[in-house]
């Protein structure tokens, strides 16, 4: 059962102690580490001391990048990812004349891990922009119509680039949140149509942020040998997983998304302890966000 | 320009908002925004930190201003391609990429000739400090990802690449640091910001302006890279590098502080 995290740590040190797995770690971790990480698993907790039900500590950093119209660090544990909105003006769709653009892509460099090769985005990464464009769109946290300045003639693009730079597994949800951070700080100028020039006229000194009126949260979970589900993997745990489920939560506790690609079936049981572990995380974030949305307010 | 598939894409064409807001003609201030002085050497004060990607080998960040550079570096390991490997000495491969948020206009994802140039002069300005000798038949790679330009990217990613290699634990000659420098007529600005390195001028003469950056490894005191663009007469070109190099050896203190502070970290000394 996942319940809310308590501490792990005397359990993690029985654990540590009667393998004698403290003299000899690497060994462990590099030729069995399937065994290695199932002696920890039998105790209901993990190799860096997590309870299966535990994320890792997040923290949040808002704002830093001037170019960006709106930008967000998000640490989960190792793994790092930032994202950097650009805002656009461009002609709105020709099938949706007056709604706007918000084009996400997730990109996972060289930079970020070695099992990563320089070139085109690989399908990890494909599956990641999809993933994210899925959620906007299931979610609803902004409303395209917002996004529109003159109806058939000019709107807003939100290009959202997210990239990652450091890969300790769980990207969808430091992804997630980085989007909804770097929405809330977004800050577009006014722009109207002049009407005899029909060109754009920006006012770069009023600014206004934008609309959000969902805030959709994913927490991720793998599955262990068929039957244990362990929330925010590691690298090491995702590599040794039989399975993964994404489940995305707003705020007014209704599903977005549920994101299972293959894998080990589950139980209607164990996908429910899902959706309420995911409730519990939208909780969570949604307080550290509103935290660090107040203490830069109060600069 | 060759279609994304891999990417989702937006509208065909976008442009951005500051094309439309009305450009006030101004003349570059004689004073610089930041408060430096021009023709001196006041390079911007640098936080730098190694060691933050947990996966990588080596790894550095670099913020100068509001210049944000981070590298990542992999290796030795083998070599990519086969026939690239050489039997006497390791290959050095280098990426630089801007971000697309990090300029004020929007970079598209795909490496622009920009990058690939830039790419090639940060290869060339590492190669000399490092003993590729002692790693034949290997490859080690360097990424560094520009977070946020605002000037000087080049000669920070220099710096950056260099500390990553250190963290990493290659084996180098010396660092390598990079200072970049901004000639406008009879000053010079060290370091420019963004707005310094593309200001429009203030008369129509040509004369003395161009940009310039110096890669230097400072405790031997040699220049491995040097890039030059613009109209440079002789005098100013010999004071230029002059004062580049002086930038150069102001941040090898910092730099050398950051990898103590990070040799520090990973082996902590022993307690009593």
């Amino acid at each position: 059962m996942l319940r809310r995290p308590q501490r792990a740590s005397k359990l993690h040190q029985r654990v540590m102690n009667t393998n004698s797995l403290t003299q000899a770690p690497w060994h462990q971790t590099t030729v069995e580490p399937l065994e290695y990480h199932r002696k920890f698993l039998k105790e209901n907790c993990r190799p860096d001391g997590r309870e299966l039900g535990e994320f890792r500590t997040t923290t949040l950093n808002i704002g830093s990048i001037t170019t960006a119209d709106g930008s967000a660090l998000v640490k989960l544990g190792n793994t790092t990812i930032i994202c950097g909105i650009k805002g656009e003006l461009a002609a709105p769709p020709a099938d949706a004349p007056d709604k706007g653009y918000i084009v996400p892509n997730v990109d996972l460099p060289p930079l970020c891990s070695s099992r990563f090769r320089p070139g085109p985005p690989g399908e990890q990464a494909q599956a990641a922009s999809q993933f994210i464009a899925d959620v906007i769109e299931n979610s609803e946290m902004l409303q395209r119509e917002d996004l529109c300045i003159e109806k058939g003639k000019l709107s807003w693009v939100l290009y959202c680039d997210i990239i990652c730079l450091d890969y300790d597994g769980n990207i969808l949800d430091a992804c997630i949140i980085a989007l909804l951070a770097s929405m809330k700080n977004v800050q577009l100028p006014e722009v109207h149509v002049n009407e005899q020039t029909g060109l754009a006229e920006v006012n770069m000194k009023k600014k206004r942020h934008l609309n959000i009126v969902k805030h959709p949260v994913a927490a991720s979970f793998a599955v262990f040998d068929n039957s244990i589900l362990i929330v925010d993997p590691t690298s090491d745990e995702e590599n040794l997983s039989t399975g993964f489920i994404t489940v995305v939560i707003d705020e007014e506790e209704k599903l977005c998304t549920v994101h299972k690609p293959g894998g080990t079936p589950l139980s209607n049981e164990k996908l429910q302890d899902c959706i309420n572990r995911a409730i519990t995380r939208n909780k969570e974030v949604c307080k550290l966000l509103n935290k660090v949305m107040k203490s830069m307010k109060a600069k | 320009m060759p279609v994304d598939t891999k990417r989702l894409r937006g509208p065909e064409e976008s442009q951005s908002p500051w094309l439309f807001v009305e450009q006030e003609q101004q003349s570059p201030p004689d004073e610089r925004e930041d408060g430096r002085r021009k023709g001196q050497v006041d390079v911007r004060p640098i936080f730098a930190r190694c060691g933050l990607v947990s996966q990588a080998k080596g790894s550095a960040y670099i913020e100068s201003g509001k210049t944000k550079v981070i590298c990542s570096v992999y290796g030795p390991r083998e070599t990519e391609r086969k026939d690239e490997t050489d039997m006497k000495f390791g290959r050095l491969v280098c990426t630089f990429r801007f971000a697309p948020f990090s300029c004020a206009k929007r970079c598209g994802w795909i490496q622009s000739t920009q990058e690939k140039d830039l790419s090639l002069a940060l290869l060339g300005s590492l190669q000399p400090g490092l003993c590729l000798h002692r790693y034949p038949r290997s490859q080690i790679d360097v990424s560094v990802l520009v977070l946020e330009n605002d000037g000087s990217a080049l000669a920070h990613a220099v710096t950056c690449a260099s500390l990553a290699l250190a963290d990493a634990g290659i084996e180098m000659y010396d660092l390598v640091l990079g200072c970049s420098l901004r000639q406008e007529g009879s000053d010079y600005l060290l370091d420019p910001t963004f707005a310094e390195e593309t200001q429009e001028p203030a008369t129509e003469s040509t004369e003395n302006r161009g940009g310039m950056m110096v890669a230097l490894l400072p405790s031997l005191n040699q220049v491995s890279g040097l890039l030059c663009s613009g109209d440079l007469e002789q005098q100013p070109l010999v004071e230029a590098v002059a004062a580049c190099i002086e930038g150069c050896q102001r941040i090898y203190s910092v730099a050398q502080r950051c990898l103590l502070t990070a040799v520090k970290k990973k082996n902590p000394p022993p307690d009593g």
